[in-house]
């Protein structure tokens, strides 16, 4: 029977070499290809040769097995040359760059702020422990606000808690208020809040972004009423190491606001705000009331009554809206794409972002319009 | 359990052809108790007295261990109690700051949530308020934010580690009071895995770090003969190994089966014979395979030859009811016999068997004997039975069945250095925390500098202040996969079931077309292998045919990173390209060539590692006259490869050779011994570290054969690439010997 005898001589280690050989150096290119050429996880996981039946039913859905290519030699032929400063009105901001819109977009008639707070307060199912049945019950024997319900012997306490949302106003509270009490409607009657704070209170927002799962972003419009006119200004990062000083730049642009508007802002815009805050440790992104519209649209428009074929903000824009697309629009898949394009050519083909820059300013323009409409209808859902 | 009387009526079974080589008695014991140096807190020992539970002595250890600062690794068998010293450690640390947080990772889901279930009763009967829950991929999407916010015990695995990583502002909190890392079955992350699961820790401190947390470890490991070093790759720490296993243990027989004793039966046959057996002696019983075709067939066979007795197979595919329902069937005694996969094989609670059946070697001496430690109720006699297949592996353990009894020889590795897996991960990290590249070089890996100037170069890295942030437009997580598959990965079905992944390369050797694998003592036929859609369709037989793929080869050997010398060899080891054409394949019935036919096929480049040999005598020093050159150093490579699991516990056929008499540089014999995947997995450095003992293993499976030239039980691999010609068994022992620095022949 061998035994096992350790060696106990064992050989001498050469130091590691400080520089990388070639062969190393190759085997280091070799591995940032394939991670480029890898499929995503996801995508493997699709069983093979299942693919095209799924592409083919939801492909409006699954944009990342969508080929970039010929919309960026669309755009390459129709932006070729073309130089931003010719087109917009920009401002250098160290490495950043603001971008600035004057929008022929009028003010939105939103409701007056005794109209949005009378209407508000007659939602007694804002108050907790309140819900459809209880709230008809107690209009039925002469509740009509919630201020009535101060006194009621049951439900006052939380009634003087719900009042304290509007007594100091507190919009971020009672955001929350609305869309956690009430859902759908609440995010609907969320708008009305447009009404409670001053127009230029309000910022319209939207980012462009890398990718959808927290990938950076590189451009962020702010849409706001400044003596009646809206302004468009958009912070753009022209690569990604400045994008820190793009969202401080941002950043200094929210000051005085008191109500955020997007379209699935919740899900995406703010959460990657959140997130890239987080990443370059630059302290919490404030927090703002938010309303977004995507959730108001949908109860609106698609559920309560069948308007829009989806929920999209294109589909909102053409069919609700009736906006006229920028010319050369580009679709928001390929936007990532696009800004790689812009990168890697080392800002020679600035050409290619004048589509990013119109689109975004045209969803911020979007939101005032819809932000007007929705307004209006959570109006009629209070009478 | 009479274990002699059921190993008799084993021995009077009609079919009963000598296959037990070898019977191991090892001695039960009594249980070690020990109280910790100071007293648990008083919820923790009121739980304790609650229960009726005294400390082993290894949990104590632990706790003053853990209360003394350290990192800990728990290196004590199966059923030992392993879950109740991280519970006591975890909750020590939890009760004193009313912030901090445990995250725990378990190799599978179904483990984890066993884990979870026993954790929460802890949880509320020692009155901790850590909300433990999963959070993996089977948490639903509206517990998932409660869980940030509230829970302080997290239990997930390393494949959602490395997703949710680079998406962590909501785990701040979570992260930043982070004081606990639990790794249980730390020996599973070797090879590719291992190397994975290293850099996500990495990953992990350093963003818990950048958050003001130095969390400290807590992991678990089978017995492996490299605790403290594997567990201080995995996690970065020199670890305090607890290995003082005071838990009770019954007598426990062993017995070594060789299937090859009755040529006409397959191992799996004999395996489900020997269940039905023990069926029909009431002696309740668990049978382990390799797959779950492997599962289904065994349990067949075990369910026609004992009829009057309750059958069931148990296996990974289940629905968590119906697994459920098998492990609650085979505590209270109504299944007399299970068949499973190694999905058994953790410590999900099955009570406990009488026997435990292992269809072939489960290709680690850990596994092995965590599959045997599923037998033995308290302090009752069991048995195992470890029925040998018919390769060379399974075969030298049917010759020395003492390398699995001494103390142990296998050491896990890890593919450390690895740019193949290091690259992805930089991207990761670059996803959650700027990169600086001149400082972490120590926690990214080596050559950062040039990693992400290359990165920066293909636009998926841009530079600013703070460091490199990753500027790419795909989600980097999703390109890298821990399990290590990649594009060029190949899945063998059969039934639709996939039996085994492998990369291109192997493929194109052991799964084209017309080729016939074992896999686990199952053999299965391809019917096609489609390289486009990465697929390979096989069906399972019942032969005893094998096939051998013929393979011309080149290689390029780098500038060996690290040199040495074992005995009168010269040893380098570093990076190499090795080239192979499939130009056909060989069809076997038993030993004698029955076909050959020709296949066409892409050739195969491999970069990896690799441990390269010269001699610095002159081969025929080492040989008799008659000793044929060029077979003695083929058979020689072969041996040194089929000794590799047992040293780095990687899987047979992870590892390669070539053997020349003049090589293509100094024109002198080469003996080169790489690794069968792209980039390494650390057991070529392993090879390296430790040649003497692998030329030792690898000389006592050759000269402990008796057969002439070589054989199937010693030197004969069906991988080879050349048809197992030529082969010289004799001069191979010399070669072998010349490897040692003290050649074992004169040690014995």
């Amino acid at each position: 029977v061998a035994r096992i005898t350790l060696n106990d001589d064992k050989p001498v280690l050469a130091p590691r070499a400080k520089k990388a050989s070639p062969l190393q150096i190759s085997r280091i290119k070799r591995a940032a290809m394939r991670v480029q050429e890898q499929p995503d996880v996801e995508q493997a996981l699709v069983p093979y040769g299942r693919l095209e039946p799924i592409l083919g039913a939801h492909s409006g859905y699954f944009p990342m097995f969508f080929d970039p290519k010929p919309v960026l030699n669309e755009l390459r032929a129709n932006f070729a040359g073309v130089r931003l400063a010719d087109r917009y009105e920009i401002t250098k901001l160290g490495d950043t760059l603001r971008i600035r819109h004057k929008s022929p977009i009028s003010v939105p008639g939103l409701p007056s702020a005794e109209v949005a707070r009378r209407a508000l307060l007659r939602r007694l199912d804002l108050v907790y422990g309140i819900g459809p049945a209880r709230y008809a019950a107690l209009r039925e024997v002469g509740y009509s606000s919630i201020l009535d319900l101060c006194e009621h012997p049951g439900f006052g306490r939380d009634a003087v808690s719900a009042y304290q949302d509007w007594e100091p106003f507190r919009p971020s509270r009672l955001c929350d208020r609305l869309t956690w009490r009430l859902r759908g409607v609440g995010h609907l009657l969320s708008t009305l809040l447009s009404g409670l704070v001053e127009l230029e209170e309000i910022v319209f927002l939207d980012t462009e972004t890398l990718g959808l799962d927290g990938q950076a972003i590189f451009l962020c419009g702010l849409g706001r009423f400044v003596d009646g006119r809206f302004v468009v200004d958009q912070f753009f990062a022209p690569n990604i190491g400045v994008e820190k000083a793009m969202l401080e730049q941002m950043l200094a642009g929210l000051a005085g606001v008191k109500l955020l508007v997007t379209f699935n802002g919740r899900s995406a815009d703010i959460t990657w705000l959140r997130g890239r805050f987080f990443y370059h440790r630059m302290g919490s992104f404030p927090e703002f009331a938010h309303v977004d519209l995507l959730y108001g649209t949908r109860r609106q428009f698609i559920r309560d009554r069948p308007v829009l074929s989806d929920g999209r903000l294109p589909t909102v824009q053409s069919e609700l809206l009736k906006m006229a697309r920028p010319e050369h629009d580009v679709p928001s898949w390929a936007i990532p794409n696009v800004y790689d394009a812009y990168t890697k050519s080392r800002g020679a083909e600035e050409g290619l972002l004048v589509p990013i820059i119109d689109h975004n300013r045209s969803d911020i323009e979007a939101l005032v319009l819809l932000l007007e409409i929705l307004a209006g209808a959570a109006l009629e859902r209070c009478q | 359990v009479n274990v002699e009387g059921t190993l008799d009526r084993l021995r009077s079974g009609p079919d009963y052809r000598g296959q037990i080589v070898h019977i191991e008695t090892l001695s039960g014991r009594p249980a070690t108790f020990r109280d910790p140096a100071a007293p648990l807190g008083e919820p923790l020992q009121r739980y304790l007295d609650a229960k009726r539970l005294s400390l082993y002595l290894h949990q104590a250890d632990a706790i003053d261990a853990w209360r003394g600062g350290d990192d800990i690794l728990l290196a004590t068998r199966t059923a030992s109690g392993k879950s109740l010293a991280f519970a006591l450690c975890v909750s020590e640390s939890l009760l004193e700051s009313r912030d901090a947080t445990a995250l725990l990772l378990y190799p599978t889901k179904a483990l984890a949530h066993d884990q979870v279930n026993s954790l929460r009763a802890f949880d509320s009967a020692v009155g901790l308020g850590a909300r433990p829950a999963a959070y993996d991929g089977d948490t639903p999407q509206g517990a998932r934010s409660r869980i940030r916010r509230d829970s302080r015990i997290i239990v997930s695995n390393f494949y959602g580690l490395h997703e949710y990583l680079p998406q962590a502002q909501g785990l701040q909190r979570f992260l930043s009071n982070l004081e606990v890392i639990v790794i249980d079955e730390a020996h599973r992350y070797r090879g590719i895995l291992g190397a994975h699961a290293e850099r996500v820790l990495r990953r992990l401190l350093r963003l818990a770090a950048s958050l003001g947390a130095r969390p400290r470890f807590i992991l678990a490991s089978a017995t492996i003969a490299n605790p403290g070093e594997h567990a201080k790759a995995l996690s970065g720490r020199d670890v305090n190994v607890i290995d003082s296993d005071g838990s009770a243990q019954g007598e426990r027989t062993v017995a070594i089966w060789d299937s090859m004793a009755d040529p006409n039966r397959s191992a799996a046959r004999q395996a489900a014979a020997i269940a039905a057996n023990l069926a029909r002696q009431h002696v309740p019983t668990l049978v382990f395979t390799g797959s779950r075709v492997g599962t289904e067939l065994v349990a067949r066979w075990t369910a026609q030859m004992a009829p009057d007795r309750k059958v069931s197979p148990y296996r990974g595919g289940y629905s968590p009811a119906e697994r459920r329902s098998i492990e609650a069937d085979l505590r209270d005694g109504r299944l007399d016999v299970v068949v499973s996969t190694n999905a058994l094989e953790l410590g999900i609670d099955i009570g406990s068997l009488d026997a435990v059946v292992l269809t072939g070697y489960p290709g680690t001496i850990a596994s092995t004997w965590q599959q045997i430690g599923r037998a033995g109720r308290a302090q009752e006699p069991s048995l195992g039975v470890l029925v040998a297949g018919d390769d060379p592996l399974d075969q030298y353990l049917v010759r020395r069945p003492h390398i699995l009894f001494s103390s142990p020889i296998e050491a896990a590795a890890i593919a450390i250095n690895n740019p193949e897996i290091m690259v992805g991960h930089v991207l990761c990290a670059a996803a959650e925390l700027p990169v600086d590249a001149s400082a972490e070089e120590p926690t990214l890996g080596p050559h950062l500098a040039e990693v992400v100037v290359e990165l920066e170069g293909d636009g998926l890295l841009a530079s600013s202040a703070a460091g490199y942030s990753y500027s790419g437009t795909f989600r980097p997580a999703s390109r890298v996969r821990i399990d290590g598959r990649t594009r060029e990965t190949v899945e063998i079905r059969a039934n639709e079931e996939l039996i085994e992944e492998m990369e291109q390369p192997r493929a194109l050797k052991h799964a084209h077309e017309g080729a016939i694998f074992l896999h686990r003592g199952q053999a299965y036929r391809v019917l096609l292998l489609d390289l486009e859609r990465h697929l390979a369709i096989a069906e399972a037989v019942e032969v005893r045919e094998h096939t051998e793929a013929l393979v011309s080869r080149d290689y390029e050997l780098g500038d060996g990173e690290l040199s040495g010398s074992a005995g009168k060899w010269s040893m380098c080891a570093g990076d190499v390209v090795i080239r192979e054409w499939i130009t056909g394949y060989r069809l076997f019935a038993g030993n004698e060539m029955v076909g050959q036919r020709e296949l066409d096929l892409p050739p195969i480049e491999l970069y990896t590692r690799a441990v390269w040999l010269r001699p610095t005598v002159p081969l025929g020093e080492l040989l008799e006259r008659d000793h044929d050159p060029l077979g003695s150093l083929h058979a020689a490579e072969h041996a040194l490869i089929h000794a590799m699991p047992l040293l780095s516990m990687c899987d047979r056929g992870d590892a390669g050779g070539i053997s020349v008499l003049a090589d293509r540089y100094a024109r002198i014999p080469l003996i080169v011994l790489y690794d069968g995947y792209t980039g390494g997995t650390g057991i070529t450095e392993l090879a390296f570290e430790r040649i003497d003992e692998l030329a030792t293993i690898a000389w006592d499976m050759v000269s402990s054969c008796d057969c002439e030239s070589g054989c199937p039980r010693c030197v004969y691999d069906r991988s080879c690439g050349s048809g197992n010609e030529p082969m010289n068994r004799l001069g191979a022992v010399r070669i072998l010997a010349s490897l040692q620095v003290r050649p074992a022949a004169s040690v014995l």
